[in-house]
């Protein structure tokens, strides 16, 4: 999708169409852009960069703050839209997805594919009045890269044949998966071009890289052979998270504490929704100088109670300290999940905690987030999750 | 102060001392250890400020006074010299020297003003025990405990006394572990206290069987003279919850097994249990039970062994590491095994016992 959060938002709101729009992750304090339309983008404006600095370039800029909901509805509605094509649609992230096209194109070779790609994408700017671009190739790594070739609104079809030449002199890093970083080190080795890349002797690249080594090989020959996952078929999670960049570095663990009482219930709706328990809780704290602690502990029995979550993460956070250099960031996550194998409480006490628990999701389920929580989750003065502000409690709003 | 010990004795007691140390403490005077030399004694003190131990050593008094140094160091250096002989440990300012043969280390210390005093137990009930009642009460209740710290009232042992009736209990809301003894003293009043985990688990490796353990009860710590030194714990606050009302009165199904085999065959089932959940389902069936688990991804086992039980066909799930835990802290040969029904409590008891139980919950199935 091109510039997948700014586009959602034109849609919704056609007064700011076709103008430069900035999608941030929150109003005030240090925002970052998260998307910025094409119109933006002719300022010099690029995904990451501060809102101020933005601003700066293109002070006119219509600035929206992101509603993550949305845009995971409209992906839904866009994997719905694609399954009359085919049922093989992979979701890679919420502004892409993967299709194995194979059957559609059958025999008919790359002049099918072609008319493929343009069916595909008006079938998207039809149906959901969003702008993409479609690239069909013999496999992911081409087709993503592809895809990328024309932006926005493009379409573009690499055949087998055609992709030895497409490589030979493309920069390592115009291949999705190899960064700046990784480019500079394969520079050190004298590859420069994928067509290098791909003649380079695997032995050179796994002595230098690793197991990496020889995938990095395959991408420039522009093989890989990663198999299409379909949206159903996805893989239970191997951890549960949740992180806020602060608007603001604090400096005072009881705020600190309300975050991160924030951000496990989060963790634990999240879990419970899924019927998960994790037994370990691992907490993040990155300080106003960029420095990152991570501490874990692992509990002797799963949980998916924000409380536990919460006390066992607040206590590495303890230990890691908070210091005058302040905390930037502070994530929450379990791992080690388990599904079902709940062992049931002995105490009626226990009984009562789960209903209480189970009754406070199913009114968060029907009302929105946060409507009803622990008093502890109002001490945050951020509000980490979206609430319509029709539903938040009036004397909470404005906090 | 300077002092000299016999290098064996003191790496002992040293290493005892160094138990309630705590190895990463964010206040650096407290992963130091307290010598002293006064009144004719050598005293060594470790704390975390949750427990505390105290430690007489022996040795000759050359000079009184007192320091403390990082506790973890001064333990490896005695233990490091190896041979018998005589160490000398003399204080120069704030730092240790410690000469052994010809050897010599110098120790920073941090002045002993700042160490915590080891907390006076006053308004106390004192009461004598054998070590070996309350070594194997312990034992026998603490694997029950939770670590769970959103229930603090569950992190240690409910340790209670009434008349001459000791009772202690463990759970962690999942399992419950119940063991009474009758002690030679008669108390008056009653004694109702949560002797936290750490301590409870440190006293087991203290008290020795044959010795008579004088325990003080305060309002917010427990005071245990042993042979071996003085501990004092801080009490666990808060109400432990009502576990008379958690044990159930009446069981539906009761049976008898050999608990060795019965552990090794859920030891070796429960090595194809899902290794999320750790379920085993136990089908118990006249004479005989079933031992089975399974796993999506890895496969399926059973085993069987012979019981004595005449009533109807049940099955039941546990976590297998529940179950383990629950058997494993009996040492009797033979077990009873008693449910109300597969939701609901479960309880193994040596037959014809009622000094001593575990209650176990099944898993939802």
């Amino acid at each position: 999708m091109n510039a997948y959060f700014a586009s959602v938002e034109e849609m919704v709101n056609p007064k700011i169409r076709g103008k430069p729009i900035l999608v941030t992750g929150a109003p005030e304090g240090r925002s970052v852009v998260c998307t910025a339309s094409y119109p933006a983008r002719e300022y010099g404006i690029q995904s990451g960069m501060s809102l101020k600095e933005a601003l700066r370039l293109c002070p006119h800029a219509v600035v929206v703050t992101g509603n993550p909901s949305r845009y995971t509805a409209t992906l839904s509605q866009l994997v719905k839209m694609l399954e009359g094509f085919t049922h093989l649609i992979e979701i890679a992230s919420v502004d892409e997805v993967y299709m194995n096209v194979s059957d559609i194109v059958g025999e008919g070779g790359k002049e099918r594919a072609k008319e493929l790609a343009g069916e595909l994408r008006m079938a998207v700017v039809n149906g959901l009045d969003l702008p993409c671009s479609v690239g069909i190739a013999p496999n992911k790594v081409m087709a993503k890269f592809a895809s990328g070739l024309k932006k926005p609104m493009g379409e573009t079809v690499i055949a087998h044949n055609e992709i030895e030449e497409v490589l030979e002199n493309l920069p390592v890093d115009a291949l999705p998966g190899i960064g700046t970083k990784l480019a500079i080190r394969l520079k050190g080795l004298g590859i420069t071009t994928c067509g290098e890349l791909g003649r380079a002797p695997v032995g050179l690249l796994k002595a230098r890289f690793g197991v990496v080594g020889i995938a990095l090989k395959a991408m420039g020959q522009g093989v890989a052979d990663t198999p299409l996952v379909p949206y159903y078929e996805v893989p239970e999670a191997k951890s549960v998270g949740h992180s806020v960049t602060l608007p603001e570095d604090i400096y005072d663990m009881e705020r600190v504490k309300g975050v991160v009482f924030s951000l496990s219930e989060k963790v634990g709706r999240r879990m419970r929704r899924r019927g998960y328990r994790g037994r370990r809780v691992q907490a993040v704290v990155r300080r106003g100088d960029f420095t990152s602690v991570v501490k874990h502990r692992t509990l002797k029995r799963p949980t998916d109670d924000a409380r536990e979550i919460y006390k066992t993460a607040v206590g590495l956070i303890e230990g890691i300290g908070i210091d005058e250099r302040g905390v930037r960031m502070l994530g929450v996550s379990v791992s080690l999940i388990e599904i079902g194998g709940e062992i049931l409480p002995l105490f009626e006490g226990g009984m009562r905690e789960r209903a209480l628990i189970e009754a406070l999701d199913a009114v968060n389920d029907r009302y929105g987030e946060f409507t009803v929580s622990w008093a502890r989750a109002y001490l945050s003065r951020y509000r980490l999750w979206h609430v319509p502000m029709s539903r938040r409690p009036a004397e909470l709003v404005g906090n | 102060m300077e002092i000299i010990c016999e290098r064996e004795k003191l790496a002992e007691d040293i290493g005892l001392v160094q138990s309630a140390v705590s190895p990463r403490s964010p206040m650096p005077i407290l992963s130091n250890m307290l010598l002293r030399a006064e009144n004719g004694m050598i005293d060594l003190i470790g704390t975390d400020l949750d427990i505390y131990l105290w430690k007489c050593t022996d040795g000759e008094i050359v000079e009184d006074g007192s320091i403390t140094v990082p506790s973890r160091k001064l333990s490896e250096i005695v233990r490091g010299f190896q041979s018998s002989g005589s160490i000398n440990l003399k204080t120069d300012g704030l730092s240790l020297k410690i000469s052994y043969e010809k050897a010599e280390f110098r120790l920073q210390g941090i002045s002993p003003e700042e160490y915590p005093v080891f907390p006076k137990i006053d308004g106390a009930v004192d009461v004598e025990i054998d070590g070996s009642i309350v070594k194997t009460m312990m034992k026998e209740t603490v694997f029950a405990v939770s670590e769970d710290e959103t229930r603090y009232a569950l992190n240690g042992i409910s340790f209670q006394i009434e008349g001459n009736r000791l009772v202690t209990v463990a759970t962690d809301g999942y399992m419950l572990a119940y063991k009474h003894s009758d002690i030679d003293e008669t108390i008056e009043g009653i004694v109702d206290v949560i002797i936290p985990t750490r301590a409870a688990q440190e006293l087991i490796k203290i008290i020795e069987d044959e010795e008579k353990v004088k325990v003080s009860f305060g309002e917010k710590y427990v005071l245990w003279q042993m042979r071996q030194g003085y501990l004092a714990s801080r009490l666990v606050e808060g109400k432990f919850p009502n576990y008379r009302s958690a044990i159930p009165e009446k069981f539906n199904y009761k049976l008898v097994l050999n608990r060795a085999q019965f552990l090794d065959k859920v030891n070796l089932v429960s090595m194809i249990a899902d290794e999320r959940t750790n379920q085993i389902m136990l089908e118990v069936a006249p004479g005989l039970i079933t031992i089975r688990a399974e796993s999506p991804e890895m496969g399926e086992g059973s085993d069987q062994m012979d019981v004595e039980y005449d009533g109807e066909k049940f099955t039941v799930a546990y976590n297998a590491n529940l179950l383990k835990e629950v058997l494993k802290s009996f040492s009797d040969d033979l077990l009873q095994y008693e449910l109300v029904d597969p939701i609901r409590h479960g309880k193994f008891s040596p037959p014809g016992a009622d000094d001593h139980f575990c209650i176990i919950m099944p898993m939802k199935v």
